[in-house]
C-alpha cells in the first residue's frame, strides 16, 4: 500500500491537516484533520511502501503500547483512510 | 475606518509582512491571541485583499496558542490549496498559450501578476488572475487574429487591447508595455523599450517567459498600481507585488554582488516620467504598512522622509475597497477575476 502521493500533510500548531482537491473542480477541495497519532503516522510512511504489519511495527518500537492494541487502532486509521481515498492499493 | 478595522489590518498587516519577508521555517509570533471572531475579520479582510494565500505562511507558523480555530484553519488551508492548484494550472495554460505564440513568430512578454509572482518567496500562493501579454510592433493584431483563427471568440478592449478565454483563463492581449499615456512622454518609452528590451527568465523547471528587463517591470508595475488607484480601486496584493519586485531587483545578487536595478536611475526615468511623486507616496506607503524588516524597501532619499497623509488616504481606499470581492465557504470559493476585465468574453 502507498499513501496518494498527491496528498499532502500540514502540522499546524498540533493538529494534522490533508487537503483532498476534487479533481473535476479546482475550486473545490475537503480538509480533514487528524489526530496526532495518525498525523504522526502519516509523517512518517509518507512515499514508502506499507503494510498493516510495518506500520505495528512502527508504532510498537515508539510508543509503548502492546500489538494487539496497536494492530486495532492501525486497522482502523487504515480503513478510515482507505474509505476517504488516501490510500493506494 | 474604525478602530476595529484598524485592529484587524494592524494583524493582517503583521501576518503579511512575515509573509513576504519572514523565514519560512521558523516560528513567527504575532504577540497576541486572537479571538475566533478577530480572526474571521482578518481572514474576510485577506479575501478582500486577495492576499489569502500568501497570508497562511505566517499563519501556518504561529504558535500553537495563537492560531486561529481549527475550522477557519482548515479553511484557510483550503483557500491556499486553490491558490496552489489555480497557479499550477495557469502556468500550464501559459506555457501552452506562449509556445503556441511564439512557435507562430511572435513575441509575447508576460506582464504584470503572474510574472510579478516569481519575485515572492511562495509564488504559488500569491492568488492569480488573469494572463497579460504584451506584443511588440503590431504583433498583437497578428496574434488576435491567430487566437480568432482558433476558434476562440476575441474581443477588443477600451484599453487598445483585446482579451478572450482560454481553457477558462482570461487572456488580454496588450499594445501598450508600461500605461502611461501621455504622448509627450511616448518617446522616452519607446527609448525604454529598445535600450531595455525583454529578457527571458524561468518560471519553473519548465516554463521559460519572456518578462520586461527588470526597471521596465518595475515601472510598469508602479505604473499600473497609479492606474489602479486612479481608477477601479487597488489591494494590497498589487503594493505586494511592487515591494517584492523592488527588493528582488534592486537587492544585490548574492552570486554577483550586483543589482538588478540602479535605485537612481530607475528614480530619474520616474522624474522624467512625471510619476515621481506618486513613487514616493508609493515607497512611504510600502515603508509604512509592509515594510522589510531590514529596510529592503527603504530609500535614502532623504526628502522623501518626510511623510504626507497621501499615505493614509491610499490606505483608506485600499481598506475599503481593494478590487475583488471573494467570497467563500470552508469547501466552496468562487472567485471573481483579480484584474476583471468586464468586456471579456464569458
Amino acid at each position: 500500500m502507498r499513501l496518494n502521493p498527491d496528498i499532502k500533510i500540514h502540522k499546524l500548531g498540533k493538529v494534522y491537516m490533508i487537503v483532498d482537491s476534487c479533481a473535476d473542480n479546482s475550486d473545490i477541495a475537503t480538509v480533514y484533520t487528524m489526530n496526532p497519532t495518525a498525523g504522526w503516522l502519516w509523517e512518517n510512511i509518507a512515499g514508502n511502501e506499507f503494510s498493516v504489519e510495518s506500520l505495528v511495527s512502527l508504532m510498537c518500537d515508539t510508543y509503548d503500547v502492546d500489538t494487539d492494541t496497536a494492530t486495532a487502532d492501525i486497522m482502523k486509521i487504515i480503513e478510515k483512510w482507505r474509505d476517504l481515498g488516501l490510500i493506494n492499493p | 475606518m474604525t478602530s476595529s478595522h484598524n485592529s484587524t489590518y494592524s494583524y493582517l498587516l503583521k501576518l503579511l509582512s512575515e509573509s513576504l519577508y519572514g523565514n519560512a521555517k521558523s516560528t513567527f509570533s504575532l504577540g497576541a491571541t486572537l479571538s475566533e471572531k478577530e480572526w474571521q475579520q482578518v481572514f474576510a479582510e485577506a479575501e478582500k485583499q486577495t492576499v489569502t494565500g500568501v497570508l497562511f505562511s505566517a499563519v501556518s507558523r504561529l504558535p500553537e496558542m495563537e492560531m486561529p480555530p481549527v475550522s477557519l484553519l482548515a479553511t484557510w488551508l483550503a483557500m491556499a490549496h486553490r491558490d496552489n492548484r489555480a497557479n499550477a494550472s495557469m502556468s500550464n495554460i501559459l506555457s501552452a498559450t506562449v509556445g503556441n505564440l511564439e512557435s507562430l513568430g511572435l513575441h509575447p512578454v508576460l506582464q504584470k501578476g503572474h510574472a510579478a509572482a516569481r519575485f515572492y518567496p511562495e509564488p504559488q500562493l500569491r492568488a492569480c488572475g488573469d494572463i497579460d501579454l504584451w506584443f511588440p510592433g503590431g504583433e498583437r493584431a497578428v496574434a488576435d487574429n491567430l487566437v480568432r483563427k482558433s476558434g476562440i471568440n476575441v474581443v477588443s478592449t477600451p484599453d487598445n487591447g483585446s482579451c478572450y478565454v482560454s481553457d477558462s483563463t482570461e487572456v488580454e492581449h496588450h499594445s501598450r508595455l508600461i500605461e502611461i499615456h501621455n504622448p509627450f512622454h511616448a518617446g522616452l518609452l519607446r527609448e525604454l523599450n529598445e535600450t531595455h528590451p525583454p529578457v527571458k527568465v524561468n518560471l519553473s523547471a519548465t516554463l521559460t517567459v519572456s518578462v520586461p528587463a527588470p526597471i521596465v517591470e518595475l515601472i510598469m508595475i508602479n505604473a499600473h498600481i497609479l492606474k489602479h488607484c486612479l481608477g477601479v480601486g487597488i489591494g494590497l496584493r498589487q503594493f505586494c507585488d511592487y515591494a517584492m519586485a523592488w527588493r528582488a531587483l534592486t537587492l544585490p545578487d548574492p552570486a554577483t554582488g550586483k543589482a538588478a536595478v540602479d535605485p537612481g536611475e530607475y528614480f530619474e526615468i520616474c522624474r522624467r516620467l512625471g510619476i515621481i511623486s506618486w513613487t514616493r507616496v508609493l515607497h512611504q506607503f510600502i515603508n509604512r504598512y509592509i515594510p522589510a524588516p531590514d529596510g529592503g524597501t527603504a530609500v535614502d532619499i532623504v526628502e522623501w522622509l518626510e511623510e504626507t497623509d497621501t499615505v493614509d488616504k491610499i490606505f483608506m481606499l485600499v481598506a475599503e475597497g481593494a478590487t475583488s470581492v471573494v467570497t467563500a465557504s470552508a469547501a466552496h470559493s468562487e472567485q471573481s477575476r483579480p484584474n476583471g476585465n468586464e468586456n471579456c468574453p464569458p
